[in-house]
């Protein structure tokens, strides 16, 4: 192979390494802020059961004075806690008939009526739920719909282990309200691409959903607080990305460095010196 | 063996992309520059030592500077890998035409040269190039093919201001010596001896006589030494590869010598400089060929002073004969004084003054000190009654020859 197509060669496995290193880091990047929760599995699990998708702001979504009738709301935990008004706005809306899914929201489940515990739940045995957290509705009426595993427990003191401090399980994970319209899950990333990844789980995530939103429902997804899903990612990887992001700027020094490489830009560089018409011969040059 | 930029590159990528890596987490980037250090070592260990054999051929091994020069180079890798040759000029010599890089096992290179300034160029050897396929690491070798090239100073054509040279430049030409001997002007009667030939034989001197014949003797002539001194001290050469006085000053001999021939008089070069060094033209060699292969044979060097020279040469001048001294005058301060030696002995000098000054400045030195001190001196060489040819930088001889005069 001539000098040539290997420089090609290496253009091309550079930019190719390059590339998958952008991608990583702006899969970081995306996992630590920006661009939202990735809802099209949700999407297409809401449009297999015959179900309206559209994502929009909880303003869009509750604050109008369209009938709530027929209409639904996913609601995820985002980065920023929503606002009194739109809290009042749920409320308002799930009054007015409106149906509701609260991801690990415990401002947005509270104002339902339902609670979401603050500290999580250690070793609670259903995948489905990574970021697991005690639900509680104490409303006569109100259904649990997942439980955790025996013997799952909250860390109260800490130590990550189960002791005589600790709460012990089972704890309910996701609770029906009393009138069935209100799903509250205790989990923000119960929908998230890797909890789906499950089969099992995602079939009991389109069975829930199909029992919120009944066929034809016209279901908004709330895009107005988009955190990313919560880590269900190792704990490694999840401090890997809250550290500064420097995937893209090494992808591009590799690209550069590649492009360098295949070009061979700089090879003048090398080349001996030639010392021309116009050279400097000076006094101690000729001494 | 060195690493080529892009070897440099995949080093510093290499390094940052694992370091980086480690930092971050990325087993994809760390990985990455797992992979080009491993292929820069892969490459350092793999590439070998360039070898090869070359020859050379140039067209002309004497040539005039601004001829070109035909030079061919063919090189050979010895163990059939593709190597990259190039060939480096040395200083002074420009490529015309043709390129002097190629590559492959077997290497032809065909250029075309030109000499800038008058000098000798010698060719060391060609740059040979191993590099592994990416072209990360560089070995080079030195293949010798060993060239020459003389080249001879241009010629100004001074007839066109002959008139004015002849006036300016001391020479005393052809001269009546007062024996007898070859020459053209009657100089005596003598009875013929063997060995004369009829042609001399005087028939009417003969026939007065009746009984013996008698021959014409012709007066002997002579031609003048015209000394030349020359400054080929290394500050003869201040100024840049190709501009520098001593080119000038050869230049100015090679078209003078022209004029001295017409003149008959016969020119004698004392070169100072390291030593001193006295040049004789070969008989019949009017354009000074053999003195100027001599001069070229040597770069500048040394720091002799014109007075050291004119000691020298003192023993052999004859009174009133012509001395030209071709110099730009920079830090010699017995200038004025070996000057003052010739005149005491009567002879006629010309001091082509070149611009030394002008030279430091080309090669970006302070001319302010210099300058004084060329000031100074031509005004004590015209004082002992030197003319003085202020020749100046890149001006044609014939232009500062007739400015002289004027």
């Amino acid at each position: 192979m001539s000098p040539r197509a290997w420089r090609l060669a290496a253009l091309l496995a550079l930019a190719l390494a390059a590339g998958l290193v952008a991608a990583d880091a702006a899969q970081r990047v995306s996992q630590r802020r920006g661009g939202g929760p990735d809802w099209a599995p949700a999407e297409a699990m809401l449009k297999a059961n015959g179900d309206i998708t559209s994502r929009l702001a909880l303003g869009e979504a509750a604050l109008s004075d369209a009938p709530a009738q027929g209409r639904g709301l996913v609601l995820a935990k985002g980065g920023a806690p929503l606002a009194p008004a739109e809290l009042d706005a749920l409320a308002s809306f799930a009054a007015r008939g409106g149906r509701v899914v609260v991801l690990g929201d415990p401002d947005a489940a509270a104002r339902l009526g339902s609670g979401v515990a603050s500290a999580p739940i250690l070793l609670a045995g259903n995948a489905s739920f990574p970021d697991a957290h005690a639900v509680l509705d104490p409303r006569p009426g109100a259904r649990v719909a997942a439980w955790s595993a025996n013997g799952s427990f909250v860390d109260v003191d800490g130590d990550g282990r189960a002791t005589a401090a600790d709460a012990p399980g089972p704890f309910a994970l996701a609770t029906w309200s009393p009138d069935g319209r209100v799903l509250v899950v205790g989990s923000a990333g119960w929908l998230s691409p890797d909890a789906l990844r499950d089969p099992a789980g995602a079939a009991e995530a389109q069975r829930w959903l199909a029992q919120a939103f009944p066929p034809g429902t016209r279901v908004a997804l709330d895009a107005a607080h988009d955190a990313p899903w919560p880590a269900a990612i190792p704990g490694s990887l999840q401090d890997a990305a809250a550290t500064p992001q420097l995937g893209a700027p090494v992808a591009l020094a590799l690209a550069a460095s590649g492009l360098c490489a295949a070009l061979g830009l700089a090879r003048e560089e090398g080349r001996a010196e030639r010392r021309g018409l116009d050279a400097p011969v000076r006094r101690e040059d000729v001494r | 063996m060195s690493l080529t930029p892009q070897g440099r590159a995949a080093l510093v990528a290499g390094a940052a992309a694992v370091g980086l890596g480690l930092a971050v987490g990325s087993l994809l980037a760390a990985a990455l520059g797992a992979s080009l250090l491993a292929a820069l070592a892969w490459a350092l260990l793999a590439t070998r030592a360039p070898r090869a054999r070359a020859a050379r051929r140039v067209g002309a091994s004497i040539a005039r500077e601004g001829e070109p020069v035909q030079v061919e180079v063919g090189v050979e890798s010895l163990e059939g890998a593709r190597i990259e040759v190039e060939d480096a000029l040395p200083p002074g010599l420009e490529a015309a035409e043709g390129d002097l890089i190629g590559q492959g096992a077997r290497v032809g290179l065909a250029f075309a040269v030109v000499a800038r300034v008058p000098g000798r160029f010698v060719f060391r050897g060609l740059t040979a190039r191993v590099s592994d396929p990416l072209g990360l690491v560089e070995r080079t070798h030195v293949i010798e093919a060993p060239g020459e090239i003389v080249a001879l100073p241009r010629v100004e054509d001074l007839r066109g201001s002959l008139a004015a040279s002849r006036r300016f430049l001391p020479a005393s030409g052809i001269h009546l010596v007062g024996q007898a001997g070859g020459g053209s002007d009657f100089f005596a009667l003598r009875d013929y001896q063997p060995g004369d030939t009829l042609r001399d034989v005087n028939w009417r001197a003969s026939a007065r006589t009746g009984r013996k014949l008698i021959v014409s003797q012709r007066e002997m002539e002579s031609q003048a030494e015209a000394t030349v001194f020359l400054d080929a001290r290394g500050l003869s050469r201040v100024g840049t590869v190709g501009n520098h006085a001593w080119a000038d000053e050869l230049r100015a001999l090679a078209s003078l010598a022209a004029l001295l021939a017409r003149r008959r008089d016969r020119p004698v070069v004392v070169r100072y400089g390291e030593g001193v060094e006295t040049l004789r033209a070969a008989p019949g060699d009017a354009a000074l060929a053999g003195v100027l292969a001599s001069l070229l044979a040597r770069e500048p060097a040394g720091g002799a002073t014109l007075r050291e020279a004119v000691d020298a040469a003192l023993p052999r001048l004859r009174r009133r004969a012509p001395a030209l001294v071709l110099s730009p005058l920079l830090d010699d301060p017995t200038v004025a004084d070996a000057v003052a030696a010739l005149r005491a002995l009567e002879l006629d000098v010309v001091v082509l003054a070149l611009d030394g000054p002008a030279f430091l400045a080309l090669a970006g030195e302070p001319t302010e000190e210099a300058r004084a001190q060329r000031e100074r001196t031509l005004s004590a060489l015209r004082a002992h009654g030197v003319r003085v040819v202020d020749w100046r930088l890149s001006e044609r001889l014939a232009l500062a020859l007739a400015r002289g005069e004027a």
